[in-house]
């Protein structure tokens, strides 16, 4: 699912991001990055969905090279990920089920087909009866349940979360992450990045990758 | 994939709008100012031009003749007239008529003209003639034995021809100049649409979605900005245009009534049209020069 042999970034202005590095992930996995802030956890994701292009090595994401890809292919590439955000992005002035069905609206799907499918993705993150709300009128935690169906509902091969919890508090950053871990199945792999450590002291069931100034350290293998 | 995307794009130009309402409705206002501008401008050419065309066909001119011409002579000039290039209708006056005419645009002044021993007024031909030929038609009548004198008011016809010129020209280069305005207030509001938009763009963009997606609200909220400031003007345009004409009209007297609604049928179908492709382009434009999308 994804290759990455050598991959380092360096930005424009010297900044060595992501130092060399040599990682393989497979399909169904969960990943957790973790790192203090600075630590080139979110530059990783953004090389994942082609944000930015790795500035060496060879980085493949589900069968896409990324160095070597133009903008049609990233695209497509895009439409197999979710991406969830710290800031959630969801568009307001639009409400919950339109923010959901905007990831399906330029893919060659039918209407019924869409509706259907985000229909079934509120219903999973508990958001139903909310289904004609504005996000302009949701909580912290809701907010981020929409930004989460919206990642999930085209059931993406991959879904990658940049710090999902950084605005949520405990009790919620918690059923944030057990709802993104309750995606992971034989076709999706899920990564998440969060500095916050204590919300995944868990003994099973996920990968770990340490980061720090740029330095990427796989400390766990299951 | 269009058409189920409607519903989105209309709630998203609605979402952009809102974002900025005050400068958006600045803008809204800017845009039916001009265009009304403009069709107050065009329409006002427009009604100079038809006047000053039906004055043209209405114009007559007067050949003297010389008063020794015996009256076989005088005939002969008269069918020599009617084959003139350019000649449409030649018409004998003679000199009662002409005094008539003067006693009547006299009125109650007409008595001077009892003043006179004998009658001042002569014997001559009208004619009227086809004004795009009017220069030749002078030049063939120079040629013409017998006539002693051209009355053609040349000189209040070129200038009634130079005034349309001149207005025709400056309407078209202020009608230029506001439409390169609203086309740059109509690029204006989208840029800012999508510069206020840039995190939902972004978003977009790593879901995936392609540029016409993206590109298509800011597109329509373009061409509906112009399309509806159009419309407004135009309805606002009609009434007042219409009581200028009526006005004009009432004032000076000889001007006729204009057939207005061919006119405004005109705007309708190609004004219209104009401003939505306009505001299309203005759409387009914005989005090609900024490396914001």
């Amino acid at each position: 699912m994804i290759e990455a042999q050598k991959v380092e970034l360096i930005y424009p202005d010297g900044t060595q991001a992501i130092k060399p590095f040599d990682l393989t992930i497979g399909k169904g996995e969960l990943w957790y990055i973790t790192g203090p802030s600075g630590s080139g956890k979110t530059s990783f994701l953004k090389m994942l969905v082609g944000e930015v292009i790795p500035t060496g090595g060879i980085l493949s994401v589900l069968k896409t090279h990324i160095s070597e890809t133009n903008g049609k292919s990233i695209r497509r590439l895009r439409q197999d990920i979710g991406p969830v955000f710290q800031d959630f992005r969801v568009l307001e002035g639009h409400t919950v089920f339109e923010n959901i069905r905007i990831g399906m609206r330029f893919l060659k799907i039918s209407r019924t087909e869409m509706n259907q499918s985000a229909m079934e993705i509120l219903g999973r993150v508990g958001l139903e009866h909310k289904a004609n709300t504005l996000v302009d009128h949701l909580s912290w935690g809701e907010r981020q349940r929409v930004g989460i169906a919206r990642a999930s509902v085209r059931k993406p091969k991959l879904i990658v979360a940049d710090e999902p919890t950084g605005n949520l508090d405990h009790d919620n950053a918690v059923k944030i992450l057990d709802l993104l871990e309750s995606f992971v199945s034989s076709e999706t792999t899920v990564i998440i990045t969060t500095h916050a450590t204590h919300l995944i002291e868990k003994p099973f069931g996920h990968q770990l990758i340490h980061m720090d100034l740029g330095n990427i350290k796989v400390e766990r293998e299951v | 994939m269009g058409l189920k995307n409607t519903g989105y794009f209309l709630n998203e130009i609605r979402v952009i709008l809102l974002k900025n309402k005050m400068s958006s409705l600045l803008s809204f206002f800017s845009i039916i100012l001009i265009f009304g501008i403009v069709i107050v401008l065009v329409t006002s050419v427009w009604m100079l031009s038809n006047w000053v065309s039906k004055i043209q066909d209405e114009a007559e001119i007067s050949i003297f003749y010389d008063q020794s011409l015996e009256p076989v002579e005088v005939d002969a000039l008269f069918k020599a007239l009617q084959e003139v290039s350019g000649i449409e209708s030649v018409r004998s006056v003679t000199a009662d008529e002409a005094h008539d005419r003067m006693s009547n645009l006299l009125d109650d002044q007409a008595h001077v003209l009892l003043l006179f021993d004998e009658t001042p007024f002569e014997p001559f031909f009208e004619i009227t003639f086809n004004f795009d030929h009017r220069e030749t038609m002078l030049l063939a009548l120079k040629d013409v034995h017998g006539i002693s004198y051209i009355r053609d008011n040349r000189e209040i016809l070129d200038r009634l021809a130079d005034l349309e010129k001149v207005a025709e020209g400056m309407s078209l280069g202020i009608g230029i100049a506001m439409l390169v305005a609203m086309f740059i207030i109509t690029s204006h509001v989208i840029r800012e649409g999508i510069v206020g938009n840039y995190e939902h763009i972004k978003t977009l963009k790593l879901l995936g979605a392609p540029d016409w997606f993206i590109n298509t609200p800011y597109v329509i909220e373009g061409a509906i900005l112009t399309g509806i400031s159009a419309l407004i003007a135009y309805g606002l345009s009609i009434p007042i245009m219409e009581s200028i004409h009526r006005g004009v009209v009432e004032t000076v007297v000889f001007l006729p009534l204009l057939e207005m609604n061919k006119l405004w049928i005109k705007w309708a179908l190609y004004g219209l049209p104009t401003a939505f492709v306009l505001g299309l382009l203005s759409s387009y434009f914005s989005l090609k020069t900024p490396k914001t999308t």
